[in-house]
């Protein structure tokens, strides 16, 4: 049966409201707001929100960047945000892999309590995404690139436009690759997937609105098998790579390295790597002067990010995956000159993959769900000299057929404790005065020193991943 | 009267099948090791990269394409095709059970055996099969030339070397071997989960 409200009024439990009776309740929630400390106030108070777009990379190690002083690699565009916004010089990722990286990013939590764990297990529709808080305080948003993650392609809530590939798995093709718009498949449009997928973005961010709107934007690139669009395919040759002393060309074809595709000569694909990153800088240029010339490049949160590093023969390895510094470190900058405290200082806190999702909500005064695991780093961006976290927990779990096995870890400031499940010895380095970690510390009298504090420490961290 | 299949006479099993069998495997052994381990030895930086590219070739060589070595030799000791076949694969079935057990280290002893089914694995296999085709007919062309075998060109090590062919195309080189991949992994799943 339809049921008829009366006239001038809403209902609210079935009960008539009157517009004096509106106003009262309109009065109380504010003042209850600004009784209350920690409420974000921006939307009631009709504060202007910011738009949000975020730029999330595959496979970007973090100091691939000239502004991280790379020997060779020019990231002009990407330097530009470094120096108007906030580069997190420690910037991590929580699983050093594809999917569970990428569902850390969208839920702010863990892979333990997202559930995807490797690129076999299944992302679960009840997983809430920052897009679906985005979308419930009145944001247009997106999803444009890669989703990749192990399962049917979701329904995903409060989303407006999903644009991504299912072909090769999820992991897309460089070139004229066939993408699913809202559930339809189309061809790609351009024949380089980056060029394609910023098309796209800059289409959504154009289109005409009245909300503010968040954008996630997933590049195929810079994942195997790097390949640079044509123009690039010469860029940096001849230039010295300065591959780490324990490399040679051959490393990517034993211990079971030759799974993580890359064949050949690790010079080859290094050089492709570079090469697939600058064309992919020079798209997130042309999205920054698109922003601009809309007249709305300070009003949006920028922000760039890598879903996890990648070894280029450092340690003999190949890949992610692995807990040591190049698997896990991350580029992350954030372009927000309205809540930025000098801009071009890099910040020193340890920041997360986690961390994002409660950035953006925070950022866009939206409030932060109990269920996220990370922090927001907002208060970073304000002041530098904000108080960060002191350690914080990397797991990694069986991702048959890839040679790593499960493990756990603790990263503070200064030390690296890892646990390894089965018959590996567990490892221990000091940072500061070992940064490449070739010095296992575990066993040592100054690992045992070490050992009952940061197993405590493990332990006391890992006490919300249960069984 | 059958034709004799050997050059020098058939030599007893040890020096026609066991001990060509033996230098490979000791040849993939080390240079496997040196390979792995030179670059531990804290060596000029020149030094350490030319024996990176004088061992691991000869690692890669010696797994991947023995075959092409030790069947011919084989044969021309008096080696029975099945004994020269089983010399040859030798070397890449221990490659291959050690990185069984290797594996084992991370995954359940199921999953490692299946591991022992994947591309680089595959592959050696594939491309020892194909050699032994190309070995056969280097040593039938011996023959010819002393007049002890008419053809050198028969079907069956011809089926080898195309069947080496296909398995190079579908596990290298179609789409730079992630179809094969994705299909392992859909075996893989399949099987496990």
């Amino acid at each position: 049966m339809r049921r008829r409200f009366p006239r001038g009024g809403s209902v609210s439990s079935g009960r008539p409201v009157t517009r004096r009776r509106a106003l009262k309740l309109i009065g109380g929630t504010l003042a209850a707001c600004t009784l209350a400390p920690g409420l974000p106030l921006g939307s009631l108070q009709g504060a202007k929100r910011p738009n949000v777009v975020f730029i999330l990379t595959d496979d970007h190690r973090w100091d691939a960047m000239s502004n991280m002083n790379h020997p060779f690699v020019q990231t002009p565009h990407l330097d530009r945000l470094a120096r108007e916004g906030v580069r997190f010089n420690n910037a991590f990722v929580t699983t050093s892999l594809c999917s569970p990286s990428r569902a850390s990013f969208l839920t702010g939590q863990y892979a333990h309590t997202h559930g995807v764990k490797n690129n076999l297990t299944p992302w679960s529709d009840s997983n809430v995404t920052f897009l679906e808080h985005f979308k419930s305080a009145g944001y247009d948003t997106a999803f444009i690139g890669k989703w990749h993650m192990p399962g049917r392609l979701p329904s995903l809530r409060g989303v407006d436009r999903f644009i991504t590939f299912t072909v090769q798995e999820g992991q897309g093709r460089y070139f004229d690759c066939p993408l699913i718009v809202d559930g339809r498949e189309e061809p790609s449009r351009k024949p380089y997937i980056t060029e394609e997928l910023t098309d796209r973005a800059l289409e959504f961010i154009d289109s005409r609105r009245e909300n503010p709107f968040c954008l996630y934007l997933s590049h195929k690139a810079i994942h195997h098998q790097f390949l640079p669009p044509p123009d690039l395919k010469d860029l940096y040759d001849g230039v010295d790579l300065r591959l780490p002393p324990e490399a040679d060309s051959m490393i990517s074809m034993v211990d079971g390295l030759v799974v993580t595709g890359v064949v050949g000569p690790l010079e080859y694909h290094y050089r492709n790597y570079c090469r697939t990153i600058t064309a992919t800088d020079r798209e997130v240029g042309r999205l920054l002067d698109s922003l601009e010339a809309m007249g709305i490049l300070d009003d949006t949160v920028v922000v760039y990010a890598g879903d996890n590093g990648f070894f280029w023969g450092e340690h003999r390895l190949v890949d992610k995956r692995w807990p040591y510094e190049e698997a896990i470190r991350v580029p992350l900058i954030v372009r927000y000159p309205p809540m930025t405290a000098d801009p071009g200082v890099a910040a020193d806190q340890m920041a997360l993959n986690i961390d994002l999702a409660p950035t953006l909500l925070d950022m866009a005064g939206l409030p932060i769900p109990g269920s996220m695991e990370g922090s927001s780093l907002a208060p970073v961006l304000r002041d530098r000299s904000a108080r960060g976290r002191e350690a914080f927990l990397y797991e990694y779990f069986k991702d048959f057929p890839y040679n790593v096995p499960e493990l756990l870890a603790v990263r503070t400031d200064r030390y690296k404790y890892i646990r390894y499940q089965g018959r590996r010895k567990s490892e221990i380095f000091d940072l500061a005065n070992d940064p490449k970690e070739m010095n296992n510390l575990f066993g040592t009298p100054e690992g045992d020193a070490l050992l009952p504090e940061l197993s405590a420490l493990m332990d006391r961290l890992a006490q919300r991943r249960g069984s | 009267m059958m034709a004799r299949t050997y050059e020098y006479g058939r030599q007893g099993l040890a020096r026609r099948m066991f001990i060509p069998a033996f230098v490979l495997l000791v040849t993939a052994a080390v240079s496997l090791a040196l390979y792995k381990n030179f670059w531990q030895f804290n060596l000029p930086y020149v030094l350490q990269k030319a024996a990176a590219f004088i061992f691991g070739p000869a690692a890669f060589l010696a797994i991947g394409c023995g075959a092409i070595v030790v069947y011919p030799v084989c044969r021309s000791r008096g080696a029975s095709v099945a004994e020269a076949f089983a010399a040859s694969m030798i070397t890449p079935l221990a490659w291959i059970l050690k990185e069984v057990v290797r594996v084992s280290e991370f995954f359940s002893w199921g999953e490692s055996l299946y591991y022992g089914l994947s591309s680089s694995l595959l592959l050696a296999i594939a491309a020892n099969i194909g050699f032994m085709g190309l070995g056969e007919m280097i040593h039938r062309s011996r023959l010819k030339k002393r007049g002890m075998a008419r053809a050198v060109v028969t079907p069956v090590p011809i089926a080898a070397v195309v069947f080496a062919l296909a398995a190079l195309y579908v596990i290298l080189i179609w789409g730079v071997g992630v179809h094969w991949f994705y299909i392992y992994q859909e075996g893989y799943k399949a099987i496990f989960h």
